[in-house]
């Protein structure tokens, strides 16, 4: 009797194996469907901040050794929240990302918030979420370049005074919801980023 | 009798399990299939503007417009892909032009209008209000000023490949691109899958030809709102799609005023002239009124005199008047309602447009402040 049962539940088992497979063949579906909505709707932000860096690392990859170029970096609503940022091979305060390479990250943060001495803060913003790209040269910079005023410049066998713009190269760029054209070079050991920008730079930033 | 009703269930099992598997791969090869391709990206994108502008309010700023940038390579050879333009980008479509001059200059207006067109078609026709209520939920300012710049989409970039550049005939620049007419080519052929013109799909079906155009009108002041002359660098051999929206209550005025500079004005809809100059016109937003600004095209590169007669067709279609939004008919205080709805400009009025611009941060940061879709 005991026997027969159990044959009997085995049984009911095995007819119930099509709707069991049906039923997780569905659940598959419908977590890709999810999946996508999800992708199709959250995220956008992150998602953007990852293309622009994939974008740049091509940009890079294209330039040959000795080339220099001035490209354009298409922003995206809350680009404003990100900064792009290097580091050299040997430089300290890399983050972990980078491993024993120098590499650029995109990495979410305000840059005017910075404070200067800055390192730190930039390693920390870009672990807690940034994008890196690792590329075999010794150095990297990553650098914009900003007016904050003007400087008098005195001919010493005339006399006469002109004013010349007064620029400081910070370090990081932060990004911009629309377009920003940046140059960049590239040799055998180093690449440069530099971003002319149009904003006075704030007091407690890494400037020399 | 209860072997046969075994042999039965286990049949029906089979038949069940394979339908089940073979339903599931179809799905997966359906996904697949389409996953990449850029019909499919135009829906991703036309279902999260429909997703937005019907949403409620509040919402709307949780939406994303899932638009990405396409980009169009125009090249003579295959083995070139815009690389000035486009190096290290991916998903780059490329459209390789023959070497017959007048085929491929038929090729290039129909890759520019369908451009033109798909953007337009896309983002709504200007029927939707996709940016002035997200404006407001994103944090943005409740006065005017934050409408002074509008929101825009690249819908596409166009870049012309060295190549085609490269292509001289007598000792003069490229004569591709001099033979370009993208607004004949719109005046008589119609968007895949359409029985109507270009023409008359931006034009509410009005038109069929454009009016004459004054040739002195770019050497006249532009009467009213017109804020003078936005000089535009064409430093780049690369045109952008861009669509944009401004709240305006004057729409009326933004009409007459774009009829007086010589665009076909037909309804609410709106082409600006044809040019074969290397000026144009750019209609852009300023607060509560839309304005026009008279454009100087200036190139400073090889094939300069092509690439200004291919620019310099720059142009903007549109539709100026209500917008569809969620606005609650009823309810309490809807004068205040209103004012959110309508981004504190205090109407649901606006113009809507897809404009070609050259693609530098000159031009199109003149136009827009934020940048919404995927680069």
């Amino acid at each position: 009797m005991r026997m027969r049962n159990r044959m009997k539940k085995r049984g009911d088992l095995r007819e119930q194996v099509p709707e069991i497979i049906i039923a997780v063949l569905c659940l598959i579906l419908i977590v890709i469907a999810g999946v996508m909505i999800y992708k199709l709707f959250a995220n956008q932000e992150e998602e953007n901040a990852k293309k622009t860096a994939d974008i740049i690392e091509g940009r890079i990859n294209a330039l040959k050794d000795g080339q220099s170029n001035n490209f354009i970096v298409q922003g995206f609503k809350g680009a404003d929240n990100w900064f792009l940022v290097g580091w050299s091979k040997t430089e300290d305060g890399r983050p972990d990302k980078c491993f024993f390479d120098s590499c650029i990250c995109i990495c979410k943060g305000d840059l005017s918030r910075l404070k200067s001495g800055q390192d730190e803060s930039l390693n920390n913003k870009c672990t807690d979420l940034g994008f890196c790209r690792k590329f075999s040269v010794d150095k990297v910079s990553v650098e914009r370049e900003v007016l904050v005023g003007s400087l008098k410049d005195i001919n010493p066998e005339t006399g006469q005074s002109s004013e010349k713009p007064e620029k400081r190269i910070c370090t990081g760029i932060g990004l911009k919801q629309n377009l920003m054209q940046i140059s960049m070079s590239k040799s055998k050991d180093e690449i440069k980023i530099l971003y002319e920008s149009d904003e006075p730079p704030n007091d407690n930033q890494a400037c020399f | 009798m209860k072997n046969s009703k075994k042999g039965d269930i286990a049949a029906y099992q089979v038949v069940l399990f394979v339908l089940a598997i073979i339903g599931f791969l179809i799905v997966l090869l359906l996904w697949s299939t389409f996953k990449d391709t850029s019909d499919t990206s135009n829906q991703i994108c036309h279902l999260s503007v429909l997703t937005r502008a019907t949403s409620p309010q509040a919402a709307q700023s949780f939406v994303p417009l899932k638009c990405t940038t396409k980009k169009i390579c125009l090249t003579m050879d295959s083995s070139q892909k815009c690389d000035s333009s486009f190096a290290g980008e991916k998903d780059i479509s490329v459209v390789k032009l023959p070497t017959d001059t007048e085929k491929a200059a038929r090729i290039v207006e129909q890759a520019s209008a369908e451009a033109m067109y798909s953007c337009w078609d896309v983002m709504g026709r200007g029927k939707l209000d996709l940016f002035g209520n997200y404006a407001k939920y994103s944090g943005i300012s409740f006065s005017d000023a934050a409408l002074e710049k509008p929101y825009c989409v690249i819908c596409s970039r166009v870049a012309v490949d060295d190549s085609v550049l490269e292509k001289k005939s007598n000792g003069k620049d490229s004569d591709i691109l001099l033979k370009v007419n993208i607004y004949d080519y719109m005046k008589k052929n119609s968007p895949p899958g359409e029985s109507l013109t270009y023409l008359q799909l931006f034009t509410d079906k009005q038109f069929s030809s454009y009016p004459v155009i004054d040739t002195n009108l770019f050497n006249e002041k532009i009467p009213n709102k017109t804020t003078g002359t936005a000089q535009i660098r064409f430093t780049r051999k690369e045109i952008a799609y861009v669509f944009m929206q401004i709240k305006s209550q004057d729409v009326s005025d933004v009409l007459s005023n774009l009829a007086t500079s010589g665009a076909v004005v037909a309804g609410a809809s709106f082409l600006t002239s044809p040019t074969r100059t290397a000026a144009g016109l750019i209609v852009t937003g300023g607060g509560v009124s839309a304005a026009i600004y008279k454009v100087a095209i200036i190139a400073g590169f090889a094939g300069q005199a092509a690439i200004n007669a291919y620019a310099g067709q720059v142009m903007a279609a549109g539709y100026c008047g209500g917008v569809e939004t969620q606005n609650p008919e009823k309810g309490f205080i809807k004068e205040i309602a209103d004012k959110i709805i309508t981004g504190g400009v205090g109407t649901s009025k606006g113009c809507s447009l897809v404009q070609a611009l050259p693609y530098n941060f000159e031009s199109i940061n003149q136009i827009c402040s934020v940048i919404e879709g995927n680069p």
